[in-house]
């Protein structure tokens, strides 16, 4: 077998895909990370008292759920279940659209209080901001996603875009469990 | 996967939430009555982060493509 060969072979490739999604996850964490070290440079411990906290662990929660309908997605389609895999494709969906929701609702209570020409403000509407594109770009890579399984193009052998799509919102969910502390939590 | 057969990680997938959720409901009682809580928090969330890159995103794959 010649290193071209060798190269695109499906246990390879495979191998190659996730290494690159990993790097991918990885550049992205500087982008977080620099942006949650702003809120402690800028702001230190300051916690201000207008925040709504149960939207907060509301949203939270909503969030970790859909990462159990994400995972439940590409369990099933590894086992070769695709109407399952569709059937949790489909609520992580809806959960991620139920969380921007939720972020909707932040966003409008937070105009009243510290809007973004305030120091928190800033802090806020940039973090819950950035992170809110990542989750709607990952509600619309399930979308697609879930058109293409309704379709029947995934098998048991076959299911990178499921896991891949999958990978990708298990990330933005593990960037929120930094997020949330940072914003609603941490106080002197 | 983590699980060899698809209950089994249906049930692991479960499994995983719930310490999920206990872990960030402790996270509130902590902020708001324990002085100084920062460490404690970050505590937390390395743990959430750890359950969620070892059984959700399944970070031993890169180490055994095998799977």
């Amino acid at each position: 077998m010649d290193a071209v060969t060798a190269l695109h072979a499906p246990a390879r490739r495979l191998r190659t895909r996730r290494a690159g999604l990993w790097l991918f996850f990885i550049s992205e964490g500087f982008l977080f990370l620099a942006l949650i070290s702003s809120r402690y440079y800028l702001l230190g411990l300051f916690r201000p008292a207008e925040l709504n906290q149960g939207l907060g662990v509301g949203i939270t929660g909503v969030l970790l759920l859909s990462s159990l309908t994400a995972y439940r997605a590409e369990i099933s389609i590894a086992w070769g279940d695709l109407p399952r895999c569709a059937r949790n494709l489909l609520a992580t969906i809806l959960l991620g659209a139920l969380f921007l929701v939720g972020v909707g609702l932040e966003w409008a209570e937070a105009f009243a209080y510290f809007p973004p020409g305030d120091r928190f403000g800033t802090i806020f509407f940039t973090l819950t901001g950035m992170h809110g594109l990542h989750v709607l770009s990952g509600v619309v890579l399930l979308v697609g996603v879930y058109l293409h399984g309704r379709r029947g193009r995934y098998d048991a052998k076959d299911y990178w875009p499921v896991e891949g799509a999958v990978k990708y919102w298990h990330y933005v969910d593990v960037v929120w469990v930094f997020i949330y502390p940072t914003l609603y939590l941490v106080t002197p | 996967m983590a699980a060899p057969t698809k209950s089994g990680g249906l049930r692991l997938g479960w499994r995983v939430l719930i310490a999920l959720l206990l872990l960030t409901a402790l996270e509130v009682p902590i902020a708001f009555r324990v002085p100084r809580p920062l460490p404690y928090l970050l505590l937390i969330n390395l743990i959430d982060a750890w359950l969620i890159l070892q059984y959700f995103m399944h970070l031993s794959q890169l180490w055994r493509p095998e799977e």
